[in-house]
């Protein structure tokens, strides 16, 4: 567990960042909160001779709760987002999802640009920005772009975001009311054997929008589009829920790991879809 | 782990065959190669970065080829070698068919990986190596067919 | 005597806080301060800084080994490897169960993770950068990681240093992966009185490969002084004596100018009892550079090369008569080794004290017969937290009664009840040769029976299978039951030794001239609290305030010769070696008091914390008094001072027992669990700090749920460690952990000075069985007889799934 050498960089703003990440070009990248980055680098498997750390960097910091959006600047904490109340009373999905990341003193410094940049399967929060329509904001040399978060995943690690462009915040509208994030795992601190985020909106017994997210049943986070039509225009009994989960059955491709084997992945994938819907629905 | 594809080549078999082995246009297509020499006709040696997220692992693959029905099929099989990050190994089937239009590549590969890299990556292989191989066929089809490239 | 008011008696008991005192840990000031002293914080000037280069293969031959631009590195000062280490014929160096290891790769890898080259250098970065770049080049073998496929005809060759066909330590081998078999009993009756029998049940209990982890991983400081010749080593060790003496025996340095150190140590769990390359290559990069040289491993290192616990697939059969009476038990083990045969056990047992598998049960025959096996995994079979392979024992005869229930379609409970050893057979004899101390079952199970409200849970057990039939709930109810007898205190030396050494252990009291005292022992504490509580045995032995001793432990220069601590075997050996001691202070203590109160010594007695004058109490001399007149008083007859050493050689093993009950609910669906109770009743003999007792158990079955619910030590086929971080590995958090409920009873064991037995890893060996058990007995109505741990969720949706209760 003993590192490389590297450098250490600290710029105060996104210019001296970018301007760093250029020069030094694949042998820089940005930190956030390290705690993907740091062990990998420690365990060697990661060599990164040029380290930005972008904790200096007050513009990338905030939570905005507009009228009609919500911008969270990427350096914001995972304990940021569960403590900030209008954030809260905005999106209540956040928090919940936020709480059941690794363990308090991981959110004292995991941050939820770092988590929806990684591009790790295994995190939590690319699933529930798909599954709020979020969009990102990333800064490079050419200036800013937006992509959405149900474009940005490629596979492990892959994303939309390219070496040398920082992304700096999310947004996304003000949710539908009924949410849950519904996640299952082994222990305190594990990666999900299979999470749901799931949004519905509804008038008296009918579904009038819905929107569904898997984490860790793929090489990206999966948006499961079909699985939310399904719902929509239903009285979300069970006979719509199981035609939900059959279509997110199409849409995962779990892989076997120490979590379990594919079959047990699928099936627990259908169990943590019917209880996030069912949550989300009765707070609809 | 296993790994199967099918991929359309516009281009007759014997040349999809004759690109598939040759050393320049596999240097240019497998991701993160560094080096490739063709030691025989059989006998190939790379030298690659692998790069995964933030992940960098410096590989020596050593490259068996078996042409046993060319150009309809050949086997592959090879060794890698990662230093302290691990190693690699594994064997592949390709088979080549002639459809209208061009070549269908049909390959099969099963690979095993040991070391640090298993025991930290094991769970993202999967994904990873269906990333690499599709990167690589992405490639070679622009390669090799340069009118598709616009 | 002082101004103030004379203390009454009950007042000056407690004020001894002795024997059966809930005492604060007198370590926890140090500990909970950040204060502690372990082998990392150990820094001396100039110390180097020792790293391993380790095999990504599980089987391979080494071709060749370039450490040439490793040494180029800056601050890297030397690079070892066994080609280094031959002249000195250290590259191989003995286990502790009679087998050799490789300290260095030579020639071949027989696990992954296993040591190949040591990188010395200026400090641990460049040791670091050092190990990347020396370049080994491997030519990969096949590998084996099932010891079933390893004792196969055409099995590839593992040990290729072992003559074919020569014996092993433990007798002939009849494989070349083959390294003992272990009989005890006597098989043709058992044969004969199972083959007989109204009922049989046969099964195949699997207790998986796991690992102790502890907190601290394995490290140590080795500085040579060459001007004194003088070897100074500091190290996790649990028994330093012993690493003194086959540091010596190793290196040919004289025992005299070796001195161990175990200073604080992080938990120890067994992890820590065996001698590992890192000790050896610290050592002799040392004596080679002159400079002290640290190693400490890491925590993949830890779970991937250091030595790991159980991997035994125990086939049983049991057999009864209609009515549920046993009559015959019967256990063949494949006992997976890994590369090297590096148990540590006494060396007359290869298989530890695996034949205590009859359990609490009066079993009129029974056998055992264990055969080790070698495979490409590390090397290692320590007791975790338990005797030597009691819990697998243990594990096996409980698992082995519950399949037996099903077979009798009988309750599991009475038929433990009516196959307990009576206590009035105490002292037993068991089939398989132990003589059990002392029990009382039958009390243990009615008192954890009543606790639980045992007839009411399998009344709400059965409702909740019914509502389960009827598709109302996806939930069943689990009631895990198990009654282990353990067998500690390892042990007397007509029979236990460790490479020759005997297993006693020792303590050594000085009396200050004012009355307070230290003692030294021959163990070592790795959190156990020894600090605590051996002064609380001495204190109510010498009469002298626990507070007012001082406990020392872990300094081979200072502490008598000892056996360390491991196997539970510090209270009933070398607590006992305590109570000794402390009774040859007061043998003196009374002929001063009795010189000093001008009366024949037997016209004194012991009370307290003074001698008082029979029929005379306000005539006493405090054993404050006394021991200022031992130093400072001439006395005919008796020497000055007040010192006593005692070496205790148990005359038997003891047996501690208990009763343990877990409540666990099920989620059929995914697979998840809740403990909604677990109840742990134990019977440790005379208790001496309950509230330490307490915390051991709370502790032992913390890991005895890991180990059940979700903790192994996994390969994949190419012999890849698949859990070697803390990801994979599973060490519960405050989320994870069960809520417990302690209780007792007492029946002292009748050879042990105080009484005691042991109790440190009791909660593991019943612990195991007890979660276990709660998850078989929660499918036992839907058909489950055996189902191998961990039961982590998978495993148990796997298991649902199988019954065919997801369809």
């Amino acid at each position: 567990m003993i590192p490389a050498a590297f450098e250490y960089h600290r710029p105060s703003d996104i210019a001296a960042a970018l301007s760093i990440l250029t020069e030094y070009g694949d042998d820089a990248r940005v930190i956030a909160g390290g705690h993907s980055l740091v062990p990998m680098m420690k365990l060697r498997m990661a060599e990164v001779p040029h380290l930005i750390d972008l904790q200096d960097i007050g513009t990338l910091r905030g939570i905005d709760v507009g009228a009609d959006r919500i911008r969270i600047g990427a350096m914001t904490t995972q304990h940021d987002l569960i403590n900030h109340d209008a954030l809260t009373n905005a999106a209540p999905t956040i928090r919940e999802t936020a709480l059941q990341i690794a363990d308090p003193q991981v959110r004292y410094m995991g941050t939820i640009g770092g988590n929806v940049a990684n591009g790790d399967p295994g995190n939590d929060m690319p699933a529930l920005m798909q599954c709020l329509d979020a969009t990102f904001y990333l800064t490079g040399p050419n200036g800013e772009r937006t992509v959405s978060a149900r474009e940005f995943y490629f596979a492990a690690y892959a994303t939309d975001r390219e070496d040398d462009e920082i992304l700096t915040a999310i947004e996304f509208a003000h949710p539908m009311p009924g949410f849950a994030y519904e996640k299952q795992k082994r222990k305190i601190g594990d990666y999900a054997t299979a999470a749901a985020a799931v949004l519905i909106q509804r008038d008296g017994e009918r579904c009038t929008g819905a929107s569904i997210a898997m984490t860790n049943l793929s090489d990206t986070p999966v948006f499961a589009e079909d699985a939310a039509a399904t719902l929509v225009g239903t009285a979300v009994d069970s006979a719509a829920i199981a035609a939900a989960i059959e279509a997110m059955q199409q849409a995962i491709d779990p892989s076997e790991d120490n979590r379990g084997p594919v079959p047990f992945k699928r099936h627990i994938a259908g169990v943590v879809l019917q209880r996030a819907i069912e949550r989300a629905w009765s707070r609809a | 782990m296993n790994l199967s594809d099918e991929i359309f080549i516009p281009l007759p078999r014997d040349q999809v065959y004759a690109a598939l082995n040759d050393a320049d246009i596999l240097r240019d297509c497998i991701p993160g190669c560094e080096e490739l020499i063709k030691h025989s006709d059989t006998e190939l040696e790379t030298k690659l970065v692998l790069k995964i997220g933030p992940v960098k692992a410096k590989f020596s693959f050593d490259i068996l080829l078996s042409p046993d029905a060319p150009p309809e099929r050949f086997t592959l099989s090879g060794e890698g070698n990662g230093g302290t990050a691990g190693f690699a190994k594994g064997s592949a089937t390709v088979e080549l068919k002639e459809v209208d239009g061009g070549t269908n590549l049909v390959y099969e590969a099963s690979a095993d990986i040991g070391g640090k890299l298993a025991q930290l990556g094991g769970r993202l292989i999967q994904g990873t190596a269906k990333l690499l191989s599709g990167k690589f066929f992405k490639a070679f089809a622009a390669r090799v067919v340069p009118e598709n490239v616009d | 005597m002082n101004e103030k008011a004379p203390l009454d008696r009950d007042e000056r008991i407690s004020n001894l806080k002795g024997m059966g005192c809930s005492r604060k840990r007198v370590e926890d000031v140090r500990f909970t301060q950040g204060r502690g002293n372990y082998v990392d914080d150990v820094k001396l000037p100039g110390m180097l800084f020792g790293d391993f280069v380790r095999s990504p293969y599980a089987h391979a031959r080494i071709k060749s080994i370039d450490t040439e631009a490793a040494k180029a590195i800056p601050g890297v000062i030397a690079v070892l490897t066994a080609a280094d280490l031959a002249p000195l014929n250290l590259h191989w160096m003995p286990t502790l169960a009679g087998d050799k290891q490789m300290v260095l790769a030579d020639g071949k890898v027989l696990f992954q993770g296993q040591e190949v080259a040591f990188v010395v250098a200026e400090d641990r970065y460049a040791a670091a950068d050092g190990i990347e770049a020396v370049v080994v080049d491997y030519e990969e073998l096949p590998v084996i990681t099932d010891p079933f496929k390893a004792l196969a005809d055409d099995a590839v060759v593992l040990r290729e240093d072992l003559e074919a066909g020569a014996d092993g330590a433990h007798g002939p081998r009849r494989h070349h992966n083959h390294i003992f078999l272990w009989e005890a009993g006597d098989k043709t009756t058992t044969e004969q009185a199972i083959d007989s029998a109204d009922v049989v049940a046969e099964e195949m209990v699997y207790y998986h490969r796991t690992h102790p982890c502890p907190l601290e991983t394995c490290g140590s400081v080795a500085s040579m002084d060459k001007i004194t010749g003088k070897l100074t080593l500091w190290g996790t060790f649990q028994a330093p004596h012993v690493v003194r003496t086959v540091a010596s025996l190793l290196s040919g340095i004289e025992e005299h100018n070796i001195r161990v150190i175990s200073p604080d140590i992080g938990g120890g769990f067994g992890n820590k009892v065996g001698v590992y390359p890192g000790y050896v290559c610290s050592i002799v990069a040392s004596i080679v550079t002159g400079k002290p040289v640290k190693w400490v491993e890491d925590r993949m290192e830890n779970l991937m090369a250091t030595a790991f616990a159980r991997d035994y697939w125990m086939k049983g059969r049991i057999s009864a008569t209609k009515e549920g009476k046993i009559t015959g038990l019967e256990c063949h083990v494949t006992a997976d080794h890994g590369a090297f045969d590096a148990c540590a056990d006494p060396t007359k047992f290869p298989a530890g004290f695996f034949h205590i598998c009859t359990g609490s049960y009066d079993i009129p025959t029974a056998y055992v017969g264990v055969d080790g096996v070698y495979t490409n995994k590390a090397p290692g079979g320590v007791a975790y937290r338990c005797s030597f392979r009691v819990t697998e024992a243990a594990y096996f005869i409980e698992r082995m009664i519950e399949v037996l229930a099903i077979e009798l379609d009988m309750d599991a409970a009475e038929l433990r009840r009516i196959n307990f050893i009576r206590q009035d057979q105490f002292p037993y004899q068991s089939a398989l040769g132990w003589e059990y101390d002392s029990g009382d079952y039958h009390t243990a199970w009615d008192k954890a029976m009543a606790a639980v409200g045992y007839d009411d849970l399998r009344k709400e057990q059965a409702e909740m299978v019914e509502a389960f039939k009827r598709g109302e709930s996806r939930k069943l109810l689990g009631i895990g039951l198990t009654h282990f007898t353990e067998i500690v205190g390892a042990g007397p030396v007509k029979n236990c030794d460790i490479l020759g050494m005997g297993m006693f252990d020792s303590c050594e009291i000085r009396i200050h001239p004012t009355g307070s005292a230290i003692a030294r022992l021959g163990t070592i504490s790795q959190g156990q609290g020894h600090a605590t509580t051996f002064a609380q045995i001495l204190a109510t032995e010498i009469g002298i305030q626990a507070d007012s001793i001082t406990v020392e432990e872990g300094d081979t220069d200072t502490a008598p010769y000892g056996l360390g601590t491991y196997g539970s075997r510090s209270t009933p050996v070398a607590g006992a070696a305590t109570a000794m001691a402390g009774r040859k202070i007061r043998a003196k203590a009374q002929m001063i008091a009795a010189y000093l109160l001008e009366v024949h010594d037997d016209d004194v007695e012991f009370d307290v914390d003074r001698f008082v004058v029979k029929g005379a109490p306000e005539r006493f001399k405090t054993m404050k008094e006394i021991a200022y007149a031992a130093y400072n008083q001439a006395i005919p007859g008796v020497e000055p001072g007040l010192e006593a050493v005692s070496y205790y050689d148990p005359p038997n093993m003891t047996y501690p027992f208990g009763a343990y009950i877990c409540v666990m609910e099920i989620d059929v669906d995914t697979g998840t669990h809740h403990v909604r109770q677990m109840y742990a009743l134990d019977d440790c003999g005379t208790r001496i700090n309950p509230m330490v007792i307490d915390g051991q158990v709370h502790g032992g079955l913390t890991e005895a749920y890991a180990i059940a619910m979700g903790q192994e030590i996994a390969y994949d086929e190419i012999g890849n460690c698949k859990t070697g971080t803390l990801m994979d590995f599973f060490i519960p958090t405050s989320f994870e952990t069960p809520h417990y409920t302690t209780d007792h009873t007492v029946t002292p064991s009748p050879h042990h000075p105080i009484g005691a037995k042991g109790v440190g890893e009791s909660p593991n060996v019943g612990g195991v069985p007890a979660f276990s058990n709660a998850v078989h007995d929660a499918f036992r109505a839907f058909g489950l007889r055996q189902s191998h741990m961990p039961h982590d969720q998978w495993r148990i949706w796997e298991t649902a799934n199988k019954l065919g209760m997801h369809a």
